[in-house]
């Protein structure tokens, strides 16, 4: 849908000025973890919000919209943080339709009662009606969720993970770990395959296994040889696109793949903030390349004459994952696209 | 030469068990008086532990009991100022530790609690331990300055020395025996073991006070009943002998966990520790062994040829002793080189058939050959299988894989295998335009000597960690890779990777291609990568780069392991063809091949 035409200039140079700060804290590494930025995004869109001077729906459409435009050119691979701009733009949305009085059915009917719609719901709204009120309740909300996340996909895990498993999981992931932890069991035996970030998977070994947990870490070239034997593999995503298919850390591809070639279960952690109606077929779409030197120090001579990738994202085909857990429970990745338009208005599909 | 050699070792031996049994006897003796010392505390804990049926709960007690007992009583005989200060500290911390012991022994043989409780004892005990030790260097000090009596000395050197060792060895071994233990019954042996264990340890101390002790009163009347005396006597049976020193320590890796206990461990050190410097085996040997195990000498045909290398020298150096046989003789002298050098680091397929080349070759010798003819014919017999089966099969297939390369294709590899570099370096220069894509991992060095040799060939080329595989797949157009060994299955055993690279190349549909000389093929199978694999060093995991790596002291940590596995099996569905001297072969031909090279070759 083409973005409607605003009298005002979307944005004030406050909000910009926020703005600006939010991409620099993502880029500078001082915003980090997806929780922290999702949770950081819903923040500075309610600010915005509140800040408006023009309070009508399509100014705050525009607002929000034009927030969401700028922090996905100035961090394309920042999935999440147009995720909530999305969620937040559907809040909106709703509340307009509740006060037009017209149900939500908008999303996601039937074919009919898409032609029947009236065309022009717009023209019958009253504007200079305060909507903020109700849309920082539905933002307070949406804060809610955002919190409870971990905890209830950390509940789901009694029921994947049981005692005398091998569960093999993927580089760190503060999530995945939260979710081993919560098993409820320690006699699990658990594969820690370290992925680019080695430190950090390092890290994570050590506070599971100091949890009691049996964790054996192992290099990435390890992973095939190390498959026949394990249960299930649990991985933490960085993004589920559209179609369930997943963006992941680098490396992660192989890892499914071996998986898929010894019929293991891949169980995907992705919370709802993570779903992203986007679409790829690609692995250099939303990827990005890490420093070279993570792959081949520079002080090795070689590398002054050589070619050093080293790709931060891996794409997961959707027939890679067995199983997605999300907030609401488990879903296989052909029922995304649904959980997609529950969550998301359609017309925010293209920020 | 050889006859003085042994004539010295068994020497050593005797004064070795010699000084064993000087130290067993005072440890018994020190044990007794302890125990006729504090009769009625045992008897007191006889009967708050008779209602318990079960009878290793009782006996385990009672060794808790003596062994606290012991320490006390040592400290009474500490009769110099300094040491008793120490030996009361001493004292302090085994009481501290000793109700632990016991709750351990009132319960019934409960799974989480007793290996936490048992891990924890060791803790104690091994702390113990180490303020014995700064006891016994004290204890050392003094008397090598008061007395000039060599007895004395020597008595308290042995088992300073016998110490320091197990302490350092027994920690690890005893966890093992922890995670082994499946059955409820082997609990309670395990902790009875520890307890044994504790009770050495506090023998070998009190060894110690008891020498010092010797010059004031120099005996010590036994006064206890028979039925304890006999009772101690079965414990001194069934207790293990401190195995340290005659079997070979497996390391901690395989200890900690159990799912790959079965997987040899390659592990430098303890390796090198059985290097024998005084036998008879053959210098270049010994070096070879040293090599492998400090993996200074690896790659298939590196191993190979270094084996035949020092088998050359071997052969060359030979005297035949008097009325043998040259076949039998040299064969003895051969089987006991390979013994030594299996023993360093497990032998790999090139090596085994090799050594049935050459086997074959001194079977073949006439019975009353001459001496210097047949070592001039094996000589000549090693050089040719070096000449043929490596550097001519080499040459082979690296005219037969770059007729496979065409200009502008990128070839992706995977480590280091000399024939890659080789057909790479080769292809090179013969003119093909191509891109080398060289994957390697973060914790193997191999890809990136890899990466060293081809650029310093001007080879043009890219390379990506491992996790960037599926990254750059995309773009491949072949993927040319090593073998250690191909399976008489058609599996290929592979370095650790290999397996994956494979697994993304049939996910992108890009052709794999194997490179392997006929000299490598194997007549064992292998299913997975599980059934026989080499475990490397699990502390190049460990980031040299970062001080403050959390993995430094994982070891300490019985739950984290870390596993650094050497090959892999890629099953021969994922592997387009395997490219040998002879032929471009389906990887399900290796039969073939075998057994052809037995009928031409008797390997």
């Amino acid at each position: 849908m083409p973005p409607q035409e605003c009298n005002s200039p979307d944005l004030d140079e406050k909000s910009i000025e926020n703005i600006v700060k939010f991409v620099s804290d993502i880029r500078t590494g001082k915003l980090q973890g997806s929780n922290k930025i999702a949770v950081a995004t819903v923040s500075l869109l309610e600010q915005i919000i509140t800040d408006a001077s023009n309070t009508s729906v399509l100014c705050l459409v525009n607002a929000v919209r034009g927030t969401g435009r700028r922090i996905t050119k100035a961090l394309p691979q920042e999935l999440i943080a147009a995720n909530m701009v999305r969620r937040v733009l559907r809040a909106i949305r709703d509340e307009q339709r509740a006060l037009a009085n017209q149900s939500s059915e908008y999303s996601g009917d039937s074919l009919q009662r898409l032609v029947l719609a009236a065309p022009s719901r717009r023209a019958t709204l009253p504007s200079n009606h305060d909507l903020r009120e109700p849309i920082r309740d539905h933002i307070a909300e949406l804060l809610g969720e955002l919190e409870a996340s971990t905890s209830s996909i950390c509940g789901q895990a009694k029921e994947h993970i049981h005692a005398d498993e091998v569960i093999l999981t993927y580089g760190a992931s503060s999530l995945v770990e939260k979710f081993l932890k919560s098993s409820g069991t320690n006699k699990m035996k658990i594969l820690l395959v370290e992925g680019p970030k080695h430190a950090e998977s390092a890290a994570m070994a050590v506070r599971l296994s100091t949890q009691g947990v049996n964790v054996t870490l192992v290099n990435g070239a390890a992973v095939g040889a190390l498959m026949p034997r394990v249960n299930k593999v649990v991985i933490g995503v960085r993004s589920t696109l559209a179609g369930g298919a997943v963006l992941g850390d680098g490396g992660l591809l192989a890892v499914t793949t071996a998986a898929r070639h010894y019929s293991v279960p891949v169980i995907a952690l992705s919370p709802l903030y993570k779903l992203s109606p986007l679409h790829s077929c690609d692995h250099t779409h939303f990827n990005a390349l890490s420093p070279p030197y993570t792959a081949l120090p520079y002080m090795s001579g070689e590398s002054a004459v050589a070619q050093v990738f080293a790709p931060m994202c891996d794409f997961v085909p959707p027939d890679h994952v067995t199983l997605f857990i999300t907030n609401l429970g488990g879903s296989s990745p052909s029922y995304i696209y649904r959980l997609l338009s529950e969550l998301y208005d359609p017309n925010d599909y293209q920020i | 030469m050889d006859t003085k050699s042994d004539v010295d070792s068994i020497q050593k031996a005797r004064d070795g068990v010699k000084a064993a049994r000087d130290a067993k006897k005072l440890a018994k003796q020190a044990k007794k008086k302890g125990l006729s010392d504090t009769k009625t505390t045992e008897v007191h804990i006889d009967s708050k532990v008779s209602n318990k049926t079960i009878e290793s709960t009782t006996e385990h007690e009672k060794t808790v009991g003596k062994s606290s007992i012991d320490e006390v009583d040592r400290a009474e005989i500490g009769s110099m100022q300094d040491t008793l200060q120490l030996l009361n500290l001493l004292k302090t911390k085994l009481k501290s530790a000793s109700p632990n012991d016991q709750d351990i022994g009132n319960v019934p043989v409960g799974e989480n609690l007793t290996v936490n409780d048992v891990v924890n004892t060791l803790k104690d005990i091994v702390n113990v331990a180490k303020d014995v030790e700064n006891v016994t260097a004290i204890v050392q000090s003094m008397n090598v300055q008061k007395s000039g009596n060599e007895k004395v000395e020597s008595n308290i050197n042995t088992p300073v020395q016998k110490e320091k060792k197990p302490q350092i060895e027994e920690k690890p071994d005893i966890k093992g025996e922890d995670d082994k233990k499946g059955v409820g019954e082997g609990k309670s042996k395990a902790e009875l073991k520890a307890e044994r264990r504790a009770k050495q340890e506090a023998q070998r101390a009190a060894k110690l006070a008891q020498t010092q002790e010797k010059e004031q009163k120099p005996i010590i009347k036994p006064k206890i009943a028979p039925e304890k005396a006999k009772e101690v006597d079965i414990k001194k049976e069934k207790s293990p002998k401190p195995k340290t020193f005659e079997k070979p320590k497996k390391s901690q890796t395989t200890q900690k966990c159990n799912w790959f206990q079965h997987l040899h461990t390659v592990h430098d050190k303890e390796a090198l520790k059985q290097v024998a410097i005084n036998s008879n085996l053959h210098p270049a040997v010994i070096k070879l062994g040293v090599q492998l195990a400090s993996r200074v000498v690896i790659g298939s045909n590196a191993r190979c040829i270094a084996l035949l290398d020092a088998l050359k020298k071997m052969v060359r150096d030979y005297t035949l002793p008097a009325k043998t046989e040259f076949a039998r003789g040299l064969e003895a002298q051969l089987a006991a080189s390979l013994a030594f050098l299996w023993k360093m680091r497990a032998p790999s397929a090139s090596q085994v058939n090799a050594i049935k080349h050459f086997r074959h070759q001194l079977t073949q010798l006439p019975n009353n050959v001459d001496e210097f003819d047949a070592k001039k014919k094996l000589q000549e017999e090693i050089d040719r299988y070096i000449r043929e089966q490596i550097d001519m099969a080499g040459e082979a297939i690296s005219i037969a894989v770059r007729n496979k390369i065409s200009n502008g294709d990128n070839i992706l590899t995977y480590g280091c295998s000399s024939l890659i570099e080789r057909i790479l370096r080769e292809s090179h220069e013969a003119g093909v335009q191509y891109r080398a894509v060289i994957v390697g991992n973060r914790v193997s060095h191999s890809a990136r000597e890899m990466l060293r040799r081809l650029v310093s060939a001007g080879v043009a080329c890219t390379y990506v960690d491992i996790s960037a595989l599926s990254y750059v797949m995309k773009s491949i157009n072949k993927v040319l890779l090593g073998a250690n060994a191909l399976l008489v299955n058609g599996s290929v055993l592979g370095a650790v990777g290999t397996l994956q690279v494979a697994l993304v190349a049939r996910a992108h549909n890009v052709p794999v291609l194997v490179a392997c000389e006929t000299h490598k093929f194997s007549d064992r199978v292998q299913t997975d990568a599980f059934v026989d694999n080499e475990i490397g060093d699990a502390d190049a995991l460990i980031d040299k780069s970062d001080e403050n790596s959390p993995l430094k002291d994982w070891r300490s940590n019985p739950n984290l392991n870390l596993l650094n596995l050497t090959y892999d099996v890629t099953p021969a569905s994922l592997v387009t063809a395997v490219v040998t001297e002879l032929a471009i072969l389906p990887c399900t031909s290796a039969p073939v091949i075998l057994r052809f090279k037995t009928s031409e070759y008797g390997m």
